[in-house]
């Protein structure tokens, strides 16, 4: 068995196999992600570390259903994303799934408790407005927000803002938390804020997380790291110098 | 996505994209205010016309008039033709056919003198003409002054003279009968074309006052007696002229234009006291009042089979000339529709321009396709229903603005009504679904846009 295959497990969460995804087409195409296969066990915390433009978030987007102009086998949750419709994928999404981006996506026209409850307007799971307030106020108290909850986006501080994106990822309880660059946009000290509150919130629920990042200090929050350089996953000491040096 | 979640999200962007939204729908609300406007007048159009002045559900047939007119030059009967009872009931259980009402014209001379009520002064005619209708033509109808119906159906005590009768009423006796019977005045309708004559051409004339409707009703009714058998022009062939007291207790338009219309027992009993059996029987013209104004065609063919012609054809080109217009007009009000639906395509695609990222999270939150397509629909529908609703009220009050100009301003005149509109329940309907669907047209191609968008690439955007 090649290194790259995934190794045989009982219950895996992702599992992809020859993985790729090319942008455009003739000569101007270009392969974002290459062939790339790997799994990822349920409660793992998996770290997809390269360099920026090597396709680690076209990955993610694979990954969460966001992108499906693929090449190769996508398997979430036991089921072939291939084979979902719209519908099954987006209602797949809103009850399992969690996403953080590096540029938060919060929307400025509503409040932070109002961003937070979003995700609930989508989940096929019927609640009522005052359980999803409460739930809410419960996901804000947890990442240190509840006093804020009436505010605006465009009022908080870069990382109260991605503590509120985390919170809005959190809402629906999902068992997999899928994080672009979530440190991307905040200093030093606030991204070890959030890398703790990670950490944290792994422990409490072991969800399973991929983190794609091309900062080394996520690092100490994976089970598993997996290299990425054009496109594809590279492994060893060797490797790791050239994504770092890249 | 569930129908509460939607509403969450449509009502939130309404008011968080008002302002082009308020000038999006306005074009809208101006196109359904100009349709429904239209349609209101061209309905209110349709009622004076085709209600009151040409009946449109209804045809009146009557014999070809060329046979008896021939006849009578070669010197035969001077019967005139006249339809048979077969005729009617074959018109009867014809198909489209609601029901058919024979009417009998007077086939003896007769003249008329009253009015002194409510004129001041006797006036009268030396030539009489009328008919008989069926009472169930104008049931409903008739004022509640007075029944329209045979007085002898509740004959009062024998009698010789009038004098042996009490109060109004009068003793009917047939010539040649020794011995007749008590009877209130025999009720009459009146057309409103007669009342209009009467009030701009002859009461000006001979310095009398108008007899309004609301006049004839306060007056409990115009009273005059009428010569039976007799006339300027001659006697009748057969019996003794007599008088006999009639009494008008409405208008209606079921009524004879000039003269007046009485039960048809009472006009069948006179033609045959002064014609004879056959102007008893054989009706002068038949109304056939049609299931609906698109089957009369139908009714006119299966007539002309039996020898019949409509008495009158204005209606169908009056119905005819009021369609034209009013198409063109709708034609005008679609136009403006149609803009104001590139302008909500326009509105609708900036949006979705400017929600890339929101859309494209969204989808990452969970929502389908399917949902911001429903999400961009709804919202459509909903401002095109305001739009609508909005357009409705403001043709009704153009229409308040132009009843009251009009009724201000306007002159007197024939058929005047008190209102130049109609706005029946389906209208404001219609505006509400026509504003919603063009809305609909505007946003369906945004929508889709929407619905395509790539979340990994909307959420990758710069913004």
């Amino acid at each position: 068995m090649a290194d790259d295959e995934p190794r045989p497990t009982r219950d895996p969460l992702i599992v992809a196999r020859g993985l790729s995804r090319t942008f455009g087409a003739g000569d101007a195409s270009r392969r974002a992600v290459d062939g790339v296969s790997f799994q990822v066990e349920r409660g793992e915390v998996v770290l997809i570390f390269g360099p920026s433009g090597c396709g680690k978030s076209t990955l993610l987007a694979l990954l969460g259903g966001l992108d499906r102009n693929y090449q190769g086998g996508l398997r979430l949750f036991g089921r072939d994303l291939g084979q979902l419709s719209d519908r099954e994928l987006s209602e797949l999404r809103g009850a399992r799934i969690g996403f953080v981006f590096q540029a938060f996506h919060l929307l400025g026209h509503l409040t932070v408790i109002e961003n937070v409850m979003a995700p609930a307007l989508f989940s096929p799971k019927p609640s009522t407005a005052a359980e999803v307030n409460a739930r809410a106020l419960r996901v804000l108290e947890r990442v240190g927000l509840a006093d804020r909850a009436e505010s605006r986006p465009q009022e908080l501080s870069g990382g109260q803002r991605q503590r509120v994106a985390i919170a809005r990822a959190l809402l629906c309880e999902p068992d997999l938390l899928l994080c672009d660059e979530p440190t991307g946009n905040l200093d030093r000290k606030t991204g070890e804020q959030i890398i703790d509150l990670f950490a944290e919130l792994q422990a409490e629920s072991r969800a399973t997380m991929v983190i794609v990042t091309h900062e080394d200090r996520l690092g100490r929050l994976a089970d598993r790291t997996l290299n990425m350089l054009d496109g594809r996953l590279v492994d060893g000491v060797e490797s790791q110098r050239q994504v770092e040096d890249a | 996505m569930r129908a509460a979640a939607l509403a969450r999200m449509v009502k939130s962007e309404l008011v968080r994209t008002r302002g082009p939204l308020v000038t999006a729908g306005f074009g809208i609300l101006v196109g359904v205010a100009a349709l429904v406007f239209f349609l209101a007048l061209g309905l209110g159009a349709r009622r004076v016309l085709l209600g009151d002045v040409f009946p449109i559900d209804q045809v009146e047939l009557e014999p070809k008039k060329t046979s008896a007119g021939l006849l009578s030059l070669l010197g035969g009967s001077h019967e005139p033709a006249g339809i048979d009872a077969a005729s009617v009931e074959k018109l009867r259980t014809e198909r489209g056919v609601k029901e058919v009402f024979p009417k009998l014209r007077f086939r003896f001379p007769s003249m008329a003198r009253g009015g002194k009520e409510i004129l001041g002064t006797e006036i009268g005619t030396h030539e009489m003409v009328g008919d008989g209708i069926d009472p169930a033509l104008v049931q409903g109808s008739t004022p509640p002054l007075a029944e329209f119906r045979d007085p002898l159906e509740k004959p009062g005590a024998e009698c010789s003279t009038d004098q042996d009768c009490t109060g109004r009423q009068y003793c009917e006796r047939p010539s040649g009968v020794p011995r007749g019977q008590c009877s209130d005045p025999v009720p009459a309708l009146v057309s409103r074309y007669l009342v209009e004559l009467f009030d701009h051409g002859v009461a000006p004339a001979h310095g009398l006052p108008p007899v309004a409707e609301s006049l004839i009703g306060r007056a409990q009714g115009v009273a005059f007696e009428m010569t039976l058998g007799n006339s300027l022009l001659g006697v009748a062939r057969a019996g003794q002229p007599r008088k006999v007291r009639v009494q008008v207790i409405g208008i209606s338009p079921k009524a004879i234009d000039l003269g007046v219309t009485l039960p048809i027992e009472v006009v069948r009993r006179w033609n045959r006291e002064y014609a004879g059996e056959s102007a008893a029987t054989r009706y002068s013209s038949l109304v056939v009042r049609a299931e609906s104004a698109g089957v009369t065609g139908r009714i006119i063919d299966t007539g002309a089979t039996l020898g019949l012609v409509p008495h009158d054809t204005r209606a169908r080109d009056v119905s005819v000339l009021i369609s034209g217009v009013l198409a063109l007009l709708v034609l005008v009000a679609s136009v403006i529709l149609a803009v104001a639906a590139l302008n909500i395509a326009h509105t609708f695609r900036m949006l979705v321009a400017e929600r890339q990222h929101e859309i494209g999270l969204y989808r990452a939150l969970g929502a389908s396709s399917a949902d911001m397509r429903s999400w961009l629909l709804w919202l459509a529908l909903a401002v095109g229903s305001m739009a609508g609703l909005g357009g409705a009220f403001l043709a009704r009050a153009g229409a308040v603005v132009a009843d009251w100009r009009a009724g201000k301003d306007l002159p007197d005149f024939p058929f005047k009504p008190e209102s130049f509109f109609v706005f029946p329940p389906w209208l404001w309907l219609l505006a509400v679904v026509f504003a919603a669907a063009f809305a609909l047209l505007g946003a369906i191609g945004p929508a889709r846009r929407a619905a395509r968008t790539d979340p990994a690439e909307a959420l990758t955007r710069d913004r």
